[in-house]
């Protein structure tokens, strides 16, 4: 049975990956048909430059023989297949080997490690975000592909954000994810409940209920000669079923758990009894997992249509954290029958859509999971993760390197893209309209700015905010709690504070610029102080007390230089998440654009890079980079440093730059304070311009591959192409679905292409469209 | 465990009868031939972040080839001067400086330097790797070595168990967790990471609660698990028939914690009188927030678990990048003093100093262990005999880079079955004689009677003309 099904498996992996595998070869034996077939093609494409002790990158492919069985031999076929499915070898410069010769020798390879029983590894390591791409793009696109689409019926342990809207207070979540940080965290695949976890759950159920149990809630069943009625208990069940699952017991269930629950309290007395019993319903498969088994009806391919249960629970949490019962939309679809097939969840992910895109308070989104996956997808929330030392932040003038701030910039830009819906996926790579220290609501904003500049202009507002200080602080020291000299201190230095921010506002009026009004964390915004964060964005900061030196608009967005911002990619926090700790990350870059913009495939990093760029001072960084365009490296590091390298017009803080300077010595110098600005006045600092040329290749589109001057004309150019359309639907595609795309799902991703388009490249309509597809609705 | 490794013994030596044996394995032989007491074996894993530093490991009798012979300072990483294999008896050295808390074990002591780990990348720690020798920061890809000592050792209810400060690592500022955490150091399998427990008062209660609750509690909370546990195995049983075959296999996680949670509440339950006998005295200390209280009530409970029988090994995580060592007057946190080198801390110390006194910290604590398990008498000797501290870094042997040359420091013994008392320095990266954190592993294994293979993790291709295989025959008795 489980050979059978390998061998399917098998044969599947092959067709899509090479379709032009021999029948002959799985006849012949491993050696015949490496004699006959792989040898030949080795010695013909790979042996000139793969033979002997200084073969090319170490890899000596001479010494390779038809032998899979162990890890190490088979992992070196591994590193065969892999450079030959993605055309990583022979180089480009060389005579490329015919595409069925190609996938005879991949098929070959996968063949083989079936025959080992190696295939199933390889094929779980498939199932992992990172090897989305390993799907061919051209496939998925040509319209060739008929397969009606499907998902695999399957279990999906639930994510730590739906945990934490379990109502366990601040336990951890005991669900953890095991893909990278950098990517689509939530797989179904890749999902598990094990022993830690269920010791986890039971660590957090215990002390739930020990919590509950000291605020007297189950006071009531302490008592042991108290004898509860099957009905008392019955109720007690089904109140405390539903405050951990979400959903009411059906009666065969209330018996199961009654039994349960009786038994428990036989052994352990009422109160015991009872916690024992939710403690099993925290630790039952229901709280675990969500399940997609396809209870619906089955149709004539033999897909199971996801029941109208299924159905809402699934479209719940592709957008929410919520069990269907608290979206309101969902809930109403669900009770009134309106979940039932294709067009009921098209109408209803419409509404929701229509209703619910970007509206909530602005620490929870009505669809937390829109934003979520904007952040899994561009990475632009990890700017904190990457640690900048507060030397070098006060020795290169960034007064204040406030991350937070910068994210939530971000998210205004994308949520006002978002809300204009209007060719969504080029805006985000390209637009310069950005928002900088502001709710993202205009409407907000003014009320809130018109209130605050009348206050802070009105006569007699210090002496009345100093009044208001006095009484506090007489009260403490009538309470003894302040001494009175130092009570005096205090409103002193209080008092001047007020009359420095009110000088603040009447100086920016009075300069005919707006005075930031300091915006308090409020269901409608998230609190923003002061400028002093904006330098990243090449503005002037000051802080709350300070004179302001930048003209911040009321209403944004605000266009950017045009020649210096294009889109996400180019902002602040997306450049200061794909950096490092004291340097720019171009590599890193280069990647997130070459797997994220252009589908490409990059495979496993060999296990002995050493991926340390030296060290000079006289150099820059890109100078330092050269060595990667040795010939072992560069069989990678050719798809990634054209793209990576474009972004060197910003320093890693985020700032634009076109210029690096060098001091008497040659160095590369950094600072950017008062001793910047005597050397430069003194002549002793030289500059260079900054070479932040690039290149794109393989977008598949003449018009988009070729040479960039930087990262803004790079990001203009793949920002409207199709290859970078395609590729962010199928991260969508991912992210709504939980899994990897098979070329199956071709239908679903061209149908949603279409309707993207049709719709003048709405969002909207993308989701509508990938939630209401086959791949979503039916699972087999 | 015995039969295990003779068995592996006898054949390994009826495999290589007719190839001539080397001497290692006509060592092993004999031993396996033995007929002497098997005394329990038990691990302490000591992993501290940042890096440990190498250059003041050296006694100073011998030639430190981590610095410049100009100027004296240290070395960067893969910079380490040429030198030949050293193995020399501590009794016939200074002990250095930053060792001195463990002075009063010289006999019971081996420092090992420039073992490599090269290849397991990672944002400043290899995470998993470090212990499973897998490139495999953040996710579990492999077993590790606590894991797998622990899973052949420990007869308690925890094949192992893990306390950590906390499980972030890059964060600045501090905060101590409420529970359970993972810290990306230990796996039972790929994709089973290990949790662990930061709250020394929940590490108590967990480990030694059963010496707070009375016979009767213990026999209800005994007999309403098995309830529990009952229900649930009857529960997912209905929902495994309605899976793919794929599906049930994953499902299995969970439906096998089942089974292993009874079973650690059972061994528990039979170690009830060890318990109530070694339960450390819960302090308000458990509560503290300041690191070095944090790290001693961490010990103070390792030490306890082990002589009460809990578990055979336990791994601790000192510290991450994030904590700020406050008690000793540092507010810069364990990240940016691996940045200062020469520089000054807050308290006026050069980051290495800084170094030197954060690792003393933690050898004065492990000094404390080791005192404590001295005093305990286990067949001729003590138990510290039969246990091994290991004190090491998930970084290696510096802040950033430092897999080259990562330093271990061991303290303790494993029956006689290891050179204890030594200075051992191998050769330099891919130089003849070089030998990895992989061979060291092995060592470990061996020592503790598991049936050892040729090789342990991840191999380095950089070293594929080096001969990588079976464990340090320096550090085998």
């Amino acid at each position: 049975m489980r050979g059978s099904s390998l061998t399917l498996a098998v044969a599947c992996w092959m067709t899509f990956l090479a379709e032009f595998t021999s029948p002959v070869a799985a006849q012949e034996t491993s050696n015949a048909v490496f004699s006959a077939r792989i040898a030949p093609f080795l010695n013909a494409h790979c042996l000139d430059c793969h033979t002997g002790d200084d073969a090319e990158g170490q890899t000596d492919l001479q010494s390779l023989t038809p032998d899979f069985t162990t890890d190490a031999r088979a992992r070196r076929w591994i590193d065969v297949l892999q450079n030959l499915q993605f055309d990583q070898m022979p180089p480009p410069e060389s005579d490329q080997p015919d595409a069925k010769d190609r996938a005879e020798v991949t098929g070959w390879i996968l063949n083989e490690l079936n025959k080992t029983g190696r295939y199933e590894g390889y094929r779980k390591k498939l199932l992992a975000p990172e090897y989305g791409n390993w799907v061919s793009h051209e496939k998925l696109f040509s319209g060739d592909i008929k397969t009606p689409p499907f998902s695999p019926a399957r279990i999906w342990r639930y994510s730590p954000a739906i945990f934490t809207y379990r109502g366990l207070g601040n336990a951890k979540s005991p669900f953890t994810f095991m893909t990278s940080e950098r990517g689509i965290r939530d797989y179904a695949s890749i999902s598990v409940a094990d022993q830690s976890t269920v010791q986890m759950m039971l660590i957090a159920a215990d002390s739930f209920l020990a919590d509950r149990q000291r605020r007297g809630e189950f006071d009531r069943y302490a008592a042991p000669e108290l004898e509860l009625s099957d009905q008392q208990l019955k109720d007690i069940l089904q109140r405390e079923f539903f405050r951990v699952i979400g959903r009411n017991l059906s009666e065969a269930e209330i018996a199961k758990y009654l039994a349960f629950c009786k038994q428990n309290i036989s052994t352990g007395g009422n109160l015991e009894g009872i916690k024992t019993t939710i403690k099993a319903m925290f630790l039952s498969t229901e709280s675990m997992f969500r399940m997609e088994l396809g209870r619906g009806p089955v149709d004539q391919h033999g897909r199971r249509q996801l029941s109208s249960d299924e159905i809402a629970y699934s479209l719940a949490y592709a957008l929410t954290d919520h069990p269907p019962e608290r979206n309101h939309l969902i809930r109403d679809a669900w009770k009134s029958d309106k979940l039932k097939n294709k067009q009921d969840v098209e109408a209803l992910v419409q509404q929701i859509m229509d209703q619910q895109l970007t509206t909530g308070r602005w620490e929870h989104r009505d669809l937390p999971r829109v934003m979520r996956f904007f952040e899994e997808y561009f990475g632009f929330h990890r700017a904190g993760n990457v640690f900048k030392d507060n030397d070098r932040r006060r020795r290169e003038k960034i007064n204040q390197w406030n991350t937070n701030m910068l994210v939530h910039d971000a998210k205004m830009l994308i949520e006002h893209v978002l809300r204009q819906d209007q060719d969504v996926i080029a805006e985000l790579l390209t637009t310069n309209q950005y928002f900088i220290a502001h709710p993202g609501n205009n409407q907000y904003a003014k009320e809130y700015y018109d209130e605050q500049v009348a206050k802070m202009t009105a006569p007699g507002y210090v002496e009345e905010k100093v009044q208001q200080r006095r009484e506090q602080l007489q009260k403490e020291v009538k309470d003894w709690q302040l001494k009175k000299d130092e009570a005096e201190r205090r409103l002193e230095s209080y008092r001047k504070t007020e009359q420095l921010r009110v000088e603040r506002y009447k100086t920016a009026i009075a300069a005919g610029m707006n005075p930031h009004p300091s915006y308090p964390f409020a269901p409608k915004s998230r609190g923003i102080g002061d400028l002093l964060y904006i330098e990243p964005y090449n503005l002037p900061s000051s802080g709350s007390a300070d004179e302001q030196k930048w003209d911040w608009p009321l209403e944004q967005p605000l266009a950017m230089p045009k020649n210096q911002r294009a889109g996400l990619l180019t902002h602040p926090a997306w450049l200061a998440a794909h950096s490092l700790n004291e340097d720019n990350d171009p590599i890193r870059r280069g990647i997130w654009v070459y797997e994220r913009l252009l589908a490409g495939v990059l495979g496993d990093v060999p296990p002995d890079v050493d991926a340390a760029v030296p060290s000079d001072p006289h150099q820059t960084l890109r100078q330092r980079m050269q060595n990667l365009r040795d010939q072992r490296c560069w069989k990678c590091h050719r798809k990634i440093n054209p793209l990576g390298e474009t972004f060197e017009i910003f320093d890693d803080w985020g700032r634009y730059r076109n210029r690096i300077y060098f001091d008497q010595d040659g160095k590369v110098y950094h600072r950017r304070d008062g001793d910047f600005e005597r050397r430069l006045e003194a002549n002793e600092l030289t500059t260079r311009p900054v070479d932040a040329s690039g290149m794109i290749s393989g977008s598949g589109d003449p018009n988009v591959d070729g040479p960039v001057q930087d990262a803004v004309e790079m990001m203009h150019r793949l920002g409207h192409s199709q290859r970078a359309r395609q590729s962010f639907i199928r991260h969508l595609f991912r992210y709504l679905m939980g899994r990897n795309e098979m070329l199956s799902d071709s239908q679903t991703l061209i149908a949603a292409e279409q309707a993207y388009l049709a719709n003048g490249g709405s969002f909207k309509a993308l989701v509508v469209s990938l939630l209401s597809s086959d791949s979503f609705l039916y699972r087999r | 465990m015995n039969s295990h490794r003779r068995r592996f013994l006898k054949q390994a030596s009826l495999g290589s009868a007719s190839l001539g044996l080397s001497p290692l394995m006509l060592a092993l032989r004999a031993q396996a031939a033995e007929d002497q007491i098997q005394l329990p074996k038990r691990f302490v894993f000591v992993v501290k972040s940042s890096g440990i530093d190498k250059f003041n490991l050296v006694p100073e009798q011998l030639e430190n080839h981590y610095v410049d012979t100009k100027d004296g300072k240290k070395l960067g990483n893969r910079a380490r001067r040429l030198g030949p294999k050293v193995n020399a008896s501590l009794a016939d050295l200074t002990l250095p400086e930053k060792l001195q808390p463990l002075a009063d074990w010289t006999d019971r002591l081996t420092i090992i330097q420039s073992l490599s780990g090269e290849g397991f990348r990672g944002d400043h720690t290899c995470g998993f790797g470090a212990l499973s020798c897998h490139d495999s920061e953040r996710i579990a890809v492999a077993p590790t070595i606590d894991c797998l000592l622990g899973q052949h050792l420990s007869k308690g209810p925890y094949a192992m168990y893990g306390m950590a400060m906390n499980g972030r690592l890059l964060e600045t500022g501090w905060k101590p967790e409420q529970s359970y955490c993972y810290p990306n150091l230990s796996a039972h399998a790929a994709g089973k990471p290990v949790a662990y427990q930061a709250s020394p008062r929940k590490a108590f209660l967990e480990l030694f609660g059963a010496a707070v609750a009375t016979p009767k509690q213990l026999e209800t909370k005994l007999a309403l698990n098995g309830n529990l546990l009952d229900f649930l195995t009857e529960d997912a049983k209905r929902i495994k028939t309605q899976l793919s075959s794929r599906e049930k296999e994953r499902f299995e996680r969970y439906t096998d914690s089942f089974n292993s949670l009874r079973d650690i509440e059972a061994k528990k339950a039979r170690l009830i009188d060890q318990i109530q006998e070694h339960a450390p005295t819960m302090t308000d200390r458990y509560d503290a927030l300041a690191p070095s209280a944090r790290i001693e009530s961490h010990f103070e409970i390792a030490s306890a678990a082990l002589i009460a029988g809990l578990t055979n090994v336990i791994t601790l995580r000192p510290d991450t990048l994030g904590v700020k060592y406050s008690d000793l007057g540092l507010s810069n946190s364990v990240h940016a003093i691996g940045h200062l080198d020469t520089n000054t801390a807050s308290n006026g110390w050069t980051g290495h100093q800084a170094r030197q006194q954060i690792e003393q910290l933690h050898l004065t604590q492990i000094g404390q262990l080791a005192s404590k398990l001295d005093a305990v008498p286990e067949g001729n000797g003590t138990m510290l005999d039969n246990t091994l501290i290991v004190y090491m870094s998930c970084a290696g042997g510096d802040h950033h880079g430092g897999q080259a040359d990562w330093p271990f420091i061991l303290l303790g013994g494993l029956g006689n079955k290891l050179n204890m008392g030594r200075y051992l320095e191998y050769p330099k990266y891919q130089e003849t004689g070089h030998r990895t954190i992989a061979n060291l592993y092995l060592a470990f294994m061996h020592a503790a009677g598991m049936a050892t293979p040729e090789t342990f993790g991840q191999f380095d291709p950089s070293l594929k003309h080096l001969d990588l295989t079976g464990p340090l025959e320096e550090l085998l008795a």
